[in-house]
């Protein structure tokens, strides 16, 4: 919560994965009540219905569910269920830009791999 | 009650078509944003939609009946003008406690307990007359009266013009307070189009007297896409779309593209392809060449 | 509230307000120029007459000022027809108005204070004043129209028909001196009453029907 929207992406897309970002990290708990659409829209100035599409998302995905009259609670193992969907997706994300950009510098498979390795020992040390 | 609709409005002002037969239906509890250049006919349209002018030709109906000297009907719509520091015959000597005293005869659910906050929220002195205020009081009065008058319909046209970007932020919040509490609809007319698009559930572009679209706001930007590149990819890539604008320096082309449903721009790694934002958006599609 | 009902309110705030001010005014030349040897009935009588001038006066001010009350009741949802019933019911608030506080002072100050020496004529000198009210009313209602559609055309108007009016006025009164300036009017009174009243309903109906026709397409612009 409290990130700043930018231009990048939909708004009701960001608004789903702030959302994510603090279920991972335990800013918002399982069975904790998640701010309804028209405090969110209040929040960030958006208006309620945006707020409601990235909600929507959320409770396709299992993540949050809805209490009739009360509001959207976080579904039990969303942790989980969040894991997977952004393992999911990486390679969508990150690996194809990753690739297009290694293949347009010209850099080979072997030394992405070998770029991979040095890194992870790096910030192992 | 049923939905305000435009039916081939057209507005002739002597040799002038500044409308050219408009069809519109605003649907309740949304806020729509209304953009276009100046001189499209935004506000033209929104006197004709408020039944304060006479449209040339076409009908405005809502739930059915017409609105043109309907007071039934005209009672759920307010349309706050801007307010002009001169009158005719020289200077508009009234005061900011006229027009709300004004208001609260005429409008027939004027909250006047929200008008007072309003004016106390904008630090408005109501003795002052309105010759005398600024730009931003100006604004900050049409504001109050659109807010308070808590109409079905409210139609306001360039509210922020003259107020400072605090001032703006504070427009948008109330807005949406007022929009979550009693989920009245509103349509805005600006020019500060990046600011409040996050605010607009649905987008009128008004351009030279026509719609050019009407559309959910999200579902318009996902839609709007600019490639870039060497001019020959970006070509390829965009082969059979609708392409708004081409922009050329030496070898390298931007396209502005309007996907339709089921269109994607064919994966190319050498070109680049960026959302829009809704003011760049405009600009592509209503913008001139210099 | 229907429509009507609140144009009325709000034009009768305004209206108020012109009779306030007509009285203040009316009041000032009162006490400041009077025949002294009268007295107290002098001032009054004095006053009286004032205030009948201060329905023309009033009158043809309200329509002069009119177009941004026009302009602020419209652009508030008040229709085209509720406004024009109000500026006539204006018209009628303004100079009945004034017609009416004159003949309170008469008749009842008058007669308490026991001046028994009043020899005005109330019915004559209120069919006079009725006629004249129409006539002026008529032509107001026109030019306060032809303002609100085109300031410039509808300035210069007015300020011709101010000078005239005044004009007339301060001629009336130079020519016989401070008494009954309804006397002057008696002309109006002669033979062809009938006549004079059919063509002032006649101007007051003409002038009416131009400024509904001028109302009816007005175009609120900023």
């Amino acid at each position: 919560m409290n990130e700043v929207l930018t231009q990048e992406k939909s708004i009701y897309i960001q608004i789903s994965e702030m959302i994510e970002n603090d279920i991972l990290r335990d800013v918002l708990l399982e069975e904790e009540r998640v701010p309804s659409t028209n405090e969110l829209a209040r929040l960030y100035s958006i208006n309620p219905a945006t707020a409601a599409k990235g909600i929507n998302l959320l409770v396709d995905n299992g993540i949050l569910y809805k209490k009739r009259g009360i509001g959207m609670f976080v579904s039990k193992g969303a942790k989980e269920i969040i894991m997977k969907k952004r393992k999911n997706e990486f390679a969508d994300k990150f690996l194809k830009t990753l690739l297009i950009e290694a293949d347009s510098l010209g850099i080979t498979k072997e030394e992405l791999i070998a770029m991979i390795e040095k890194w992870s020992v790096e910030k192992n040390q | 009650m049923e939905n305000l609709k435009c039916e081939n409005v057209k507005k002739i002002y002597g040799k002038k078509e500044v409308l050219k037969g408009i069809n519109l239906e605003l649907e309740k509890g949304k806020i729509y944003g209304l953009i276009g250049r100046n001189g499209a006919g935004k506000t033209t349209l929104l006197s004709i939609l408020s039944a304060q002018n006479p449209a040339s030709e076409g009908n405005v109906t809502l739930d059915g009946e017409k609105v043109w000297e309907n007071q039934k009907v005209i009672d759920h719509i307010c349309f706050s003008r801007e307010i002009s520091p001169m009158s005719g015959n020289g200077q508009n000597t009234l005061r900011i406690k006229d027009y709300l005293k004004a208001a609260s005869i005429f409008y027939p659910n004027w909250n006047k307990e929200l008008a007072e906050e309003l004016v106390e929220k904008f630090k408005l002195e109501k003795k002052k007359k309105v010759c005398k205020l600024s730009k931003g009081m100006l604004s900050m009065l049409t504001i109050i009266i659109a807010l308070a008058s808590e109409a079905e319909y409210t139609f306001l046209d360039e509210p922020v013009a003259g107020l400072d970007v605090v001032a703006r932020d504070m427009f948008y919040k109330l807005l949406l307070r007022e929009y979550t509490k009693s989920g009245r609809t509103f349509v805005i007319s600006t020019h500060i189009i990046e600011e409040a698009a996050d605010i607009f559930e649905e987008v009128i572009i008004v351009n030279q007297g026509n719609i050019l679209l009407k559309e959910n706001t999200q579902e318009l930007l996902d839609r709007a896409v600019h490639v870039s590149g060497k001019a020959e990819d970006v070509t390829a890539s965009i082969e059979g779309l609708k392409c708004c604008r081409k922009e050329l320096i030496g070898r390298s082309m931007g396209a502005t593209v309007m996907l339709r449903p089921g269109e994607k721009i064919k994966e190319n790694a050498s070109v680049s392809v960026q959302k829009l934002n809704l003011e760049k958006l405009f600009v592509a599609l209503c913008g001139e060449e210099v | 509230m229907t429509g009507l009902k609140r144009s009325i309110r709000y034009w009768t705030w305004i209206d108020i307000c012109y009779i306030l001010c007509g009285i203040g005014i009316a009041a000032v030349f009162g006490v400041f120029d009077y025949p002294k040897e009268s007295g107290i009935m002098g001032i009054i009588n004095k006053f009286s007459m004032q205030l009948l001038i201060m329905g023309f006066g009033m009158g043809l001010l309200a329509q002069i000022l009119n177009a941004i009350y026009v302009r602020q009741s419209l652009s508030m949802g008040a229709g085209r027809k509720n406004c024009f019933i109000a500026l006539q019911y204006q018209n009628v608030f303004l100079f009945a108005g004034f017609y009416l506080i004159d003949l309170f002072l008469q008749r009842i100050v008058g007669m308490a204070l026991k001046y028994s020496d009043w020899t005005v004529d109330i019915g004559k000198v209120g069919l006079t004043y009725l006629i004249i009210a129409l006539i002026t009313a008529g032509l107001c209602n026109f030019i306060g129209a032809l303002i609100l559609r085109n300031d410039r055309v509808g300035t210069i108007l007015s300020i011709i028909f101010c000078a005239v009016f005044g004009g007339v006025v301060g001629v009336t009164f130079a020519l016989t001196g401070k008494e009954n300036i309804m006397g002057h009017f008696s002309f109006l009174q002669g033979q062809h009453v009938v006549l004079w009243i059919l063509g002032a309903i006649a101007i007051y109906g003409l002038g009416s029907f131009g400024q509904y026709l001028l109302l009816r397409k007005y175009e609120i612009r900023v």
